[in-house]
């Protein structure tokens, strides 16, 4: 189960990486395998409650969306850098075909050094509001859940994740405290992800949020995640 | 609007550091393999630092192909071989540039910041 779950996300990475060769492709494919395989077994040893499926899971979730690491490339980060701050020549090595990425990354470096500092104190980061996962063995059932969304919510963010077997599905309904179903799907099946963002605050839902999940005969995991920004 | 503007800028902050860790990383901690750099970059700003692991790894092909880094193939003790990283000629020299602009920008910031007696 663990290794579908792995092999599917790096596959979906995989299809993704057109822009390299395919003796690139393998061998980048192949040192994330690497990465993640060893990521979970530290995790699993950091936490020995933790099943493996449940590792991999979060390993996954932290590891990057696969359309965000096709599109992580050097370029992206050099495109952004402002045009017009100056540069002083004397500051950078003189290899003419070296010196536009040179200050590029000073630049780079330029424009965010001390707030970088700032962003370093950053107090540490607080578990997720809401944080569940299911493992399913062919099990038919139902899932009835809540969470509290606190008044000072300026966003929340709601992860769904699931990992069922290609034929198997469920349904999901999460509604707001006023009863209106903001998450309504009727059939999630095999390997699927959504996110969902609203503003609390503004829509007036803060309160109990409700998660009613069926399946029937279904194999594999889900989880649902739900976390908010206060501001 | 603001927050658009914050979130460029703290995009824009992110981007840079994260290159000039990975440079002074696999400088100091080279040959160095992909997930122990992952880690060392999360543990040296302790999570601060936004980044998905999995977007250094094109980064990491592309800094090879500008010949930034190089790569070789190392055996496992556990496992398949494994691809270790260091920096080439070339590599260290961005590095010495982007450090030597990193600390100067650095200095007249912090004392401006510190002197304002701003949020910490």
């Amino acid at each position: 189960m663990t290794s579908t779950i792995l092999d599917e996300f790096l596959a979906r990475v995989e299809e993704r990486l057109t822009h390299l060769d395919p003796t690139e492709r393998e061998g980048m494919i192949d040192e994330m395998r690497a990465h993640l395989e060893a990521a979970i077994a530290d995790r699993m040893a950091a936490d020995p409650a933790l099943t493996r499926p449940e590792a991999t899971l979060q390993e996954i979730r932290e590891f990057g969306e696969p359309d965000e690491i096709a599109r992580a490339r050097l370029d992206d980060a050099l495109a952004r850098v402002p045009s017009a701050a100056p540069v002083s020549p004397s500051a950078l090595p003189q290899h003419r075909s070296r010196r536009p990425l040179l200050v590029a990354l000073a630049l780079i470096v330029a424009a965010s050094v001390g707030i970088a500092a700032y962003l370093m104190q950053s107090p540490e980061p607080t578990p997720p509001l809401y944080d569940r996962f299911f493992q399913l063995e062919d099990e038919t059932g139902v899932v009835k859940d809540v969470f509290v969304v606190s008044a000072h919510a300026a966003f929340l963010t709601i992860d769904i994740d699931v990992g069922l077997r290609p034929s198997d599905c469920l349904s999901l309904v999460i509604k707001d405290p006023a009863g209106r179903a903001v998450v309504n799907e009727s059939a999630l099946c095999g390997m699927v992800q959504r996110e969902v963002r609203y503003s609390p605050r503004a829509d007036g839902q803060a309160g109990s949020w409700s998660i009613d999940a069926r399946y029937e005969r279904a194999g594999g995991w889900f989880r649902i995640t739900a976390d908010e920004e206060r501001g | 609007m603001v927050e658009k503007y914050v979130a460029r800028v703290e995009r824009d902050i992110g981007a840079g550091a994260l290159h000039v860790l990975l440079l002074g990383l696999i400088s100091r901690l080279g040959p160095i393999h992909g997930y122990a750099l992952i880690r060392a970059m999360t543990e040296t700003t302790h999570g601060a630092l936004e980044f998905r692991a999995g977007t250094i790894y094109p980064i990491l092909n592309e800094l090879e192909r500008m010949d930034i880094v190089r790569s070789a193939r190392v055996r496992s003790e556990n496992g398949p071989p494994r691809k270790t990283y260091e920096l080439t000629e070339t590599g260290r020299e961005v590095l010495a540039a982007t450090a030597r602009r990193w600390r100067k920008v650095h200095t007249g910031v912090a004392a401006t910041l510190g002197s304002m007696g701003g949020p910490r």
